[in-house]
């Protein structure tokens, strides 16, 4: 049983046309302009599934089987389950029927895809939602999450279109027709484990750096479409530092904190000094150097590598215009790429957001640093072993 | 006599973070911020130490070891560098860099490597 990577990058973009739809049929229903926001294909570490999903104010669950089976978990916001209501007349009971509308739209394409069918069951409001975490389906430790978002035009609040397919029938599904980079499910933990090292190397960083220690991490591998790279990060201001790195490995690594949250970093960093501007901005560029240098540095010993990061572009603006420019950048020839997330909190007042974008070129390294990541690597002793003589 | 260092790093909050380290037991000779600047300096203070940041424009910190090395073998350049990458410490190495010391770091970390190198 083997996962191929394009296969899965495809599946998010598959799925982002039925989440086009699923917002058509909405708008159709309503009258009320709907559109599809985020979508992606997601791998989570079982235990931070729960987190992953987050709170809704209304969960409907919409079992589904044939070309593919699990469940379709469409979470309503407060918000949005209200003005759904006021639109229809019928109340919070409108909003299973909303729920269906939306799962068909997103598994029709997958059916149409397979050239099969795909049968969708009578939509029930979650009552409990340790139920549903205790049944979704965790392969080694990893569960796969598709998620798309459908945004009113005038934003009443977001749903949240989330599907847990069962693991079997999900890579036989992605299977099929496949001859290029592929993954065993045990591969694929390590690149959940990938990305979960990166964000622990990352706390770290950021802790060593501001003093600050960091009281949550949350980490998880998407893929997305390449037109949808923008819409994982929201349109708030942000401010912070963008790398590239080329050699053993061609990636992209945005390092941002809100701006908001910029002279909260600079003051940790830069503790009783009346800095000036400048040496602000500089200290949260080096702490983005390092941050990304952190990253890059277990992915290049893993395998025996060197990656080279260039020095940092610092960017300020607002978070998908900051990602505008990854996804023009990989648009060229790539539909899908993988996104290597991480969120650190350093206390209330700091987040810090790392996304890293391996060159979808790449896809084969990154297989590679996925399955030679061990979780122990340590920064390795200077002077190396056989670095031969000085003086070149 | 405090002996001479020669701060190279293109961030200007690093060079900060180290004059500040150093400045109680060490002369900073200058601060530069790239390899090009760095060689320039180094000939023109010949410095006991070179504190050698490595990703910086216009010309990085191991040519510019390599550099200094060619110009003067018997000089003393630490590598003080976010990269913590064996084949890049390799580079390092090849280029004649006497030291390396991972960012972020702490003072103990700066002087134990700078004594060491000294020492030599």
């Amino acid at each position: 049983m083997r996962v191929d990577l394009e296969s899965l990058a495809s599946f998010s973009q598959t799925g982002d046309r039925g989440g086009v739809r699923a917002a058509d049929s909405l708008e159709a229903l309503t009258g009320v302009p709907a559109y599809c926001d985020l979508t992606r294909t997601t791998l989570v570490d079982g235990e931070g599934l729960a987190s992953f999903l987050g709170d809704a104010s209304t969960r409907i669950e919409v079992p589904f089987d044939g070309a593919l089976s699990g469940r379709a978990l469409v979470s309503y916001e407060k918000p949005f389950a209200a003005r759904i209501a006021e639109e229809l007349g019928m109340g919070s009971g409108a909003l299973p029927e909303v729920a269906n509308i939306l799962t068909s739209g997103f598994v029709d394409v997958w059916a149409e895809q397979a050239e099969s069918t795909i049968d969708i069951q009578p939509p029930r409001p979650v009552e409990d939602d340790a139920r549903v975490l205790e049944d979704a389906a965790v392969a080694d430790g990893s569960a796969f999450v598709f998620e798309s978002h459908v945004e009113l035009a005038d934003g009443d609040g977001t749903c949240r279109f989330a599907v847990l397919p069962d693991v079997e029938p999900f890579v036989d599904y992605l299977e099929a027709g496949s001859e290029d980079v592929t993954l065993s499910p045990g591969e694929l933990a390590a690149y959940v484990q990938l990305t979960a090292e990166s964000a622990s190397a990352v706390a770290d960083h950021l802790a060593a750096m501001t003093g600050i220690d960091a009281n949550g991490v949350e980490s998880h591998l998407d893929f997305v479409p390449v037109e949808r790279v923008p819409s994982l990060l929201d349109d708030a201001a942000y401010e912070g530092a963008v790398f590239e790195s080329e050699g053993g490995l061609n990636t992209v690594i945005a390092v941002l904190f809100d701006e908001s949250e910029q002279g909260a970093v600079a003051d940790a960093m830069l503790p009783g000094s009346d800095h000036d501007p400048s040496m602000a901005q500089s200290a949260v560029a080096e702490l983005g150097n390092v941050t990304a240098s952190g990253v890059l540095d277990g992915w290049a010993n893993a395998i025996d590598t060197s990656i080279d990061i260039s020095t940092p572009s610092h960017v300020h603006d607002d978070g998908r215009a900051v990602l505008d420019t990854v996804a023009a950048a990989y648009g060229r020839h790539a539909d899908a790429i993988a996104v290597v997330d991480a969120t650190v909190a350093l206390d209330e007042d700091v987040t810090c957001r790392v996304c890293a974008f391996p060159d979808p070129q790449d896809a084969d390294t990154v297989a590679e640093i996925a399955s030679e990541l061990t979780g122990d690597e340590t920064v390795p002793e200077f002077p190396p072993e056989d670095a031969g003589g000085g003086g070149e | 006599m405090a002996k001479q260092v020669l701060l190279v790093d293109d961030s200007e909050f690093m060079r900060n973070l180290l004059r500040e380290i150093l400045e109680e037991e060490f002369e900073i000779a200058d601060e530069a911020e790239n390899g090009v600047e760095a060689v320039e300096m180094y000939k023109q203070y010949d410095p006991d130490l070179v504190m050698m940041d490595i990703v910086m424009p216009i010309r990085d910190g191991i040519e510019a070891t390599a550099e200094i090395k060619e110009h003067d073998p018997s000089s003393h350049v630490i590598m003080c560098t976010s990269i913590g990458q064996e084949e890049k410490m390799k580079k390092a190495v090849k280029a004649g860099a006497d030291g390396y010391i991972t960012k972020p770091f702490q003072k103990p970390s700066v002087m134990d490597a700078i004594s060491d190198v000294l020492a030599a």
